[in-house]
């Protein structure tokens, strides 16, 4: 059995390295792209927005219960990974153009200081993007540790941000 | 990152079964024998540095921050041991008369936008403590900045009648029945951590409103929203658990996996996430017992 999982597992880390490889690849082209909003309707973009932060949001649950060990898996926190990294690149080229905030698109949480102080808030999403490549590449391994670590730095840069730049309903 | 990890370990071992026995008020303060380290740790529950340090790159406690508040713009002073302008003249007694009962060495009166309502229930050691901490900070000749207040509510002259009616001075009123762990949350929460300033809703007079405590305000810091955290099951948040509320004062996530913002993500990096495990679960066993306050 050893023999047999010790091949199973070096596979299975190839297949995620090339899989991490080919997220980042993605990404990396989607960054060469100009900046293309979802769409040219600001209520579209904001829920395409919304949709997006929910799914970090489900990422980060899901990478929580692991770093708690309370249910998680590995499995779980390198899908989690994955579907933060794809968003996290999203942000600044497609996900925030301007006119989309508050003001503009009812029930919208997108402070005006977004695009008011634009280089500070690319600055916090860029922080955001280099703490999920960090959580991915640290995914690979099964190190609890590590990961918890990736997790926090990706957990203050979702919070960075949410402190200057969004304003919840309520 | 290692400040993570040695929070995360804090928490890992929690997991495991290792928690600490809560602690007592007054005594077994983290920080062990040396009041500065002790005072450090009061002063992080307390969270003074957000509101006394004006930025991120600016001196450390000189003031200067605006707060903005429905009765004008008020400039936090230099808690700096500067002679001239912070506070490094004051005595014991001066700083407890500040913290308590909200008046200056010269007599007058501090506006509550200090919240000395909530300080005046810390108890003398911890007063102590933060007093011993302070003074070892470097002193910063930076001038206080007058505050812009529109009268009636500039006039200093009637602070005295507001703090007659709702400064209530001395510690928190006895809660029978109650364990230490609570009584240790109840005191982080409402004496050191002043949650309430901005999560709970205000008179027309700017003070508190203690009987829907915790339940919300309208318009908090920068005239925004603030949400309820009393344990009302729709309002509030009666469906997280003690380990949830613990996990979001710890790293700031709240159990939909979203991150906090709005302000409390500064409160978490420069408070909450500073506390020892033991005390963050004594705020969550705490507030779970909040009455509930709809909307």
């Amino acid at each position: 059995m050893g023999k047999l999982s010790e091949t199973n597992g070096i596979i299975r880390s190839a297949a995620i390295t090339i899989a991490s490889a080919s997220v980042l690849l993605a990404a990396a082209s989607s960054f060469a792209q100009s900046p293309q909003p979802v769409s040219t309707d600001p209520a579209a973009v904001a829920k395409e927005r919304e949709t997006a932060m929910k799914s970090m949001g489900d990422a980060m649950k899901k990478i929580a219960a692991y770093v708690k060990n309370e249910g998680g898996t590995i499995e779980g926190v390198r899908e989690g990974a994955a579907a933060l990294q794809q968003a996290s690149h999203k942000i600044v080229p497609n996900l925030f153009p301007a006119n989309t905030g508050i003001g503009t698109v009812d029930g919208s949480e997108a402070k005006p200081e977004i695009w008011q102080q634009w280089p500070k808030f690319e600055q916090a999403a860029t922080r955001l993007v280099t703490a999920s490549d960090g959580l991915t590449t640290a995914a690979t391994g099964e190190d609890r540790a590590s990961i918890a670590r990736q997790f926090g730095q990706v957990g203050q840069s979702c919070g960075g941000c949410h402190d200057d730049f969004r304003q919840k309903k309520n | 990152m290692a400040f993570w990890l040695s929070r995360l370990g804090v928490s890992l071992a929690l997991l495991a079964g290792g928690a600490s026995s809560s602690l007592a008020q007054t005594s077994d303060q983290p920080g062990g024998d040396d009041p500065v380290k002790r005072g450090e740790y009061v002063f992080n529950a307390a969270g003074c540095l957000g509101c006394h340090t004006e930025s991120k790159d600016a001196p450390r406690l000189a003031g200067g921050r605006a707060l903005k508040t429905p009765f004008g713009t008020f400039y936090s002073p230099n808690i700096t041991p500067d002679r001239d302008s912070g506070i490094g003249g004051w005595t014991q007694a001066d700083f407890n008369c500040a913290m308590r009962e909200g008046k200056a060495p010269d007599g007058s009166s501090y506006f509550p936008v200090f919240p000395y309502t909530a300080f005046t229930h810390l108890t003398d050691q911890d007063l102590q403590d933060l007093k011993a901490y302070l003074d070892a900070q470097p002193a910063v000749a930076k001038p206080n900045r007058p505050h812009e207040v529109s009268p009636p509510f500039g006039w200093r002259f009637l602070l005295p009648v507001w703090q007659a009616m709702f400064l209530d001075e001395g510690g928190l009123p006895p809660a029978p029945g109650r364990d230490e762990k609570w009584l240790r949350g109840r005191y982080l929460v409402e004496a050191a951590g002043h949650c309430g300033e901005c999560h709970s809703p205000r008179n027309f007079l700017g003070a508190v409103d203690h009987s829907k405590s915790l339940g919300g305000s309208a318009d908090g810091p920068e005239g925004k929203p603030v949400p309820n955290i009393t344990s009302d099951q729709q309002a509030g948040i009666g469906k997280w658990s003690a380990n949830d509320i613990a996990f979001m004062l710890e790293i700031g996530m709240t159990p939909d996996g979203d991150f906090v913002g709005g302000g409390m993500n500064e409160v978490v990096s420069n408070s909450t996430s500073k506390l020892t495990a033991a005390d963050r679960e004594a705020i969550a066993a705490y507030l779970v017992t909040v009455p509930p306050v709809g909307r």
